[in-house]
């Protein structure tokens, strides 16, 4: 009989009378292990039982924080976290760089360099990639069938006419998820071909301020036929029985999640073991489950990957595979909502205008003319990633910001404004 | 031997007992999600907006304070969990861990202490809950863990079922010894079907309390305190009924489960020895403002019933069981809503719950020995059983019983004693065809 079965027989004395405690007897205390994320609860809790079931002589604890309020609580609270672990690069980048995170052993990390453009692992090594999700379009199959159109495959599908406010489109600049998606959309094509895409979709969107699982929500409920979201949310929602297929368009934004250890990691031993647990096989092989339904970012574990299961290291590398950094998409999604998402309702109605001044067949060269105002984009390239805006952007300069995004909106307005008045002309006139 | 003639005798008159199913109260959903889903009439974009405001509520990984989104911060002081899914997975039940090497996930802890003059209080050091954790610079109150005792059971035709007896025992308890103390292990119930049962008036549940009953089942109301109205009524949720309503029942668990303050619960949930917790600020009061917990309220009305799988012939005979072995004395099939609900489609129903929300004695081996208001430690509520059979499906680990020791329904069943002995006896004297029957009925609901 071991001192644990003989503790119990003491207890099973003792507990006789019901619910009547007669003592507390201490046991040996499990060493915690501070974890930081800002992951779901389902994701958390798959993860404390596989690792408490791992490794019994850790206990998880769990200090739950937005990405944007955690590095300010690292910060002002050394000494008190463990292990970061969460999908926000742009505050590994931001640790590593302050000194406050130490060297992961190379040996954990079984995930490329990079993929498809995405930088998984820090060439430092004081973070790694644990998961990455994926950005894709997800569609109620009976809606398009009943509408007699095609499932959409490529972003640019989403332009079609007959998807006008069919369209469940997250705000990118507010939706931490769809935060790479403007650049998605971009990718591999010219600044004029992308521009002209985004404005189209921008009539057929319905546009979402939140996130979650908002997206399919819509999509089942019949509100939208189309929505794009992260893989795992229409994953999840499949998985539970709803009539929903996701499509992964050629160009994927994918989104990778990290684990770091804090450099004042207190329990140390403990940290390292949950580190490495979210790499190796077993953490790996948990993001199949249901509740879960990420993607693994150990090539290795898509063996055991359920049927069905997408592999992102199975898709071809395309020509065009340069994904831009954190300030870069923060800039687009900015830009994008100044001067496209907040003048949506000007601009559909503009859409309908010249679609009935070309009914009228009033004087088609200047409509056309106008249409193609409308579709390119207000600003040069060059001219949207100037070193100021990066400052603007990477700084706390909050005011410079909505200035200079304040003044994205009002050029954007002045040239509706102006369309919207010779249109008038032209409809006006005998 | 007696109960075995009793339910051979009782044959006779049994008959197939399966409720229509209300279409404007239930779910066809039968998956995962069958928990989830709103009452189709909730489709309206005002009731739609405050549906999905609770579920983000309910879904929410609450925090400390602090940070630049407060709405849901104010996590602990001292807490067990930090969202409500978290021990409802999937809007579904909790579980118990399967040994003391597992730490509990989906289940508390309840204290209290017997004074001098046999009065019921919370432990004048950890409280009415026992709260594992703690924010950073507040010490948890320590660990709870369960152990079992196994113990066979021979039923009839030589079927044998292994029961666990769970043992609870603390260690790491940061605030000095828990002598003496009650204690309760309660695991999460469902919460879907709630605005209904929130609906059901006391005259409803005294008829259930005064309606005839063959002998040896009884069944009463407790009576617990409403914060709200200042007085005491008939409680309706809980495992022994100790909570007057849905609101205070939201509240009650936000502020014993998360730590989080509403204005039925304006205090933090420490007690007046534990003096960092007490001097731990809040940046917010309450913590839960009053339009969140009329969010989270509705949203937890607004959760539709899973319909009940097709009647069979095979699930026909085996609700004709279940009445036969006087289950449906307590699981009663129908009660009738009142019209006090915000929701109008819940008022005025007849719905099929199979509970009579009363409590009854249940026998030693579930007693807790820890009385609630009026009920003692032997009594508990009875369990609604809609959408049970779905369980499982929701999540894998779902537990039964209030301390979630019975694994499958049939270990549930073989639980019962004191009121519902001859309910057990006449499932054990059954033949392992008619159990079959009977488990399938209640899968089917």
């Amino acid at each position: 009989m071991t001192s644990r079965h003989i503790l119990a027989s003491i207890f099973n004395k003792l507990l006789l009378g019901g619910g009547l405690l007669l003592a507390s007897l201490a046991t040996t205390a499990a060493e915690k292990v501070v974890v930081m994320t800002s992951y779901p609860q389902e994701m958390i809790s798959q993860f404390e039982t596989a690792f408490e079931a791992q490794f019994p002589q850790y206990r998880l604890e769990v200090l739950w924080k937005q990405s944007s309020d955690a590095l300010t609580y690292l910060n002002q609270h050394p000494g008190e976290v463990d292990v970061y672990w969460t999908p926000s690069r742009q505050n590994f980048v931001q640790l590593a760089k302050q000194g406050a995170l130490q060297k992961l052993d190379a040996a954990w990390i079984k995930s490329p360099t990079n993929l498809h453009g995405t930088l998984l692992n820090d060439p430092q090594g004081y973070y790694a990639t644990t998961e990455i999700a994926g950005l894709g379009m997800v569609i109620a199959p009976v809606a398009f069938d009943n509408a007699k159109l095609a499932y959409p495959e490529d972003w640019q599908d989403l332009t079609q006419p007959a998807l006008q406010g069919q369209v469940a489109f997250p705000l990118p600049a507010r939706i931490g998820f769809a935060s790479g998606l403007i650049d998605a959309m971009l990718r591999g094509k010219s600044w004029s071909e992308g521009w002209t895409m985004l404005t189209r979709m921008t009539l057929n969107a319905h546009f979402i301020e939140n996130g979650s699982t908002f997206i399919t929500d819509e999509v089942s409920a019949g509100r939208a036929m189309v929505g794009i979201t992260m893989d795992f949310f229409a994953a999840s929602a499949i998985a539970k029985g709803a009539a929903l297929q996701y499509i992964y368009p050629p160009v994927v934004a994918y989104s990778p999640a990290h684990v770091a250890l804090l450099k004042q990691a207190p329990h140390e031993e403990a940290a390292r073991a949950f580190a490495q647990f979210t790499l190796s096989p077993v953490g790996q092989e948990l993001l199949f489950t249901p509740d879960i339904r990420k993607l693994p970012v150990d090539p290795a574990v898509y063996a055991q990957r359920p049927a069905g299961y997408f592999n992102p290291y199975a898709t071809p590398a395309r020509p065009d595979e340069k994904v831009r950094d954190v300030t870069e998409q923060n800039i687009l999604n900015a830009y994008f909502e100044a001067t496209l998402v907040k003048h949506q309702a000007l601009l559909q109605s503009l859409f309908v205008n010249l679609a009935f001044a070309r009914h009228l067949n009033r004087d088609t060269a200047n409509i056309n003319a106008l249409e193609q105002q409308l579709l390119q984009p207000l600003l040069p390239e060059q001219q949207l990633f100037t070193a100021e805006n990066t400052v603007r952007f990477q700084s706390g300069l909050a005011d410079d910001r909505k200035a200079l995004i304040q003044q994205w909106s009002e050029l954007a307005k002045a040239r509706y404004q102006s369309v919207a008045n010779t249109l008038q002309t032209i409809l006006t006139s005998p | 031997m007696r109960a075995a003639f009793f339910c051979i005798a009782m044959l006779s008159w049994a008959c197939a007992a399966i409720a229509e199913p209300d279409t404007t109260l239930t779910t066809p959903h039968r998956s995962a999600e069958a928990y989830t889903q709103p009452y189709a009439s909730v489709s309206d974009p005002a009731s739609r907006q405050t549906f999905q405001a609770g579920r983000t509520l309910f879904r929410q990984v609450w925090t400390i304070d602090g940070g630049e989104d407060d709405r849901f911060s104010g996590l602990g002081p001292l807490y067990s969990r930090f969202s409500c899914i978290a021990c409802h997975p999937g809007n579904g039940r909790g579980f118990a861990p399967d040994g003391p090497t597992q730490s509990m996930k989906a289940m508390l802890v309840r204290l209290s202490v017997q004074d001098t003059q046999q009065r019921i209080l919370p432990h004048p050091v950890y409280g009415d809950q026992l709260n594992e954790f703690g924010i950073p610079g507040v010490i948890g109150e320590g660990i709870a863990q369960l152990e079992y005792q196994t113990m066979p059971v021979t039923l009839a035709g030589g079927e044998e079922v292994i029961l666990r007896q769970p043992q609870l025992r603390f260690s790491e308890l940061a605030y000095g010894p828990l002598d003496n103390v009650l204690t309760s292990a309660r695991i999460a119930p469902a919460v879907f079907g709630l605005g209904l049962l929130d609906n059901i008036p006391e005259e409803e549940i005294l008829r259930q309390a005064q309606r005839r009953k063959p002998a040896g089942i009884r069944g009463r109301p407790n009576m617990v305190w409403d914060i709200a109205q200042q007085k005491m009524v008939i409680g309706k949720f809980g495992w022994k009924a100790n909570v007057p309503n849905l609101r205070q029942q939201i509240a009650s668990a936000f502020h014993g489960d998360l730590g989080i303050t509403s204005r039925l619960f304006a205090a933090p949930n420490c007690t007046v020895t534990q003096t960092t917790c007490l001097a731990t600020p809040a940046i917010k009061s309450p913590e839960l403002t009053d339009q969140q917990l009329d969010e989270i309220q509705f949203y937890l009305a607004a959760l539709a019933i899973p319909q009940p799988a097709a009647p069979t012939p095979a699930t026909q005979r085996g609700a004709a069981l279940f009445k036969q072995a006087q289950c449906m004395e307590c699981h009663t099939d129908q009660l009738r809503t009142g019209q006090q609900s915000g929701i109008a489609l819940l008022n005025q129903r007849t719905i099929h719950p199979y509970t009579d929300l009363l409590l009854h004695d249940m026998g030693e081996g579930l007693a807790d020995n820890r009385p609630d208001f009026s009920a003692t430690g032997r009594e508990w509520r009875t369990p609604p059983l809609w959408g049970i059979g779905l369980a499982k499906k929701v999540h894998p680990e779902a537990g039964f019983l209030h301390d979630g020791r019975a694994r499958t329904l049939q270990e549930a069943i073989l639980w019962h004693d004191g009121e519902a002995s001859t309910a057990k006896e006449c499932f054990k004297n059954f033949s392992r065809e008619e159990r079959s029957l009977l488990l399938l009925f209640l899968e089917s609901l």
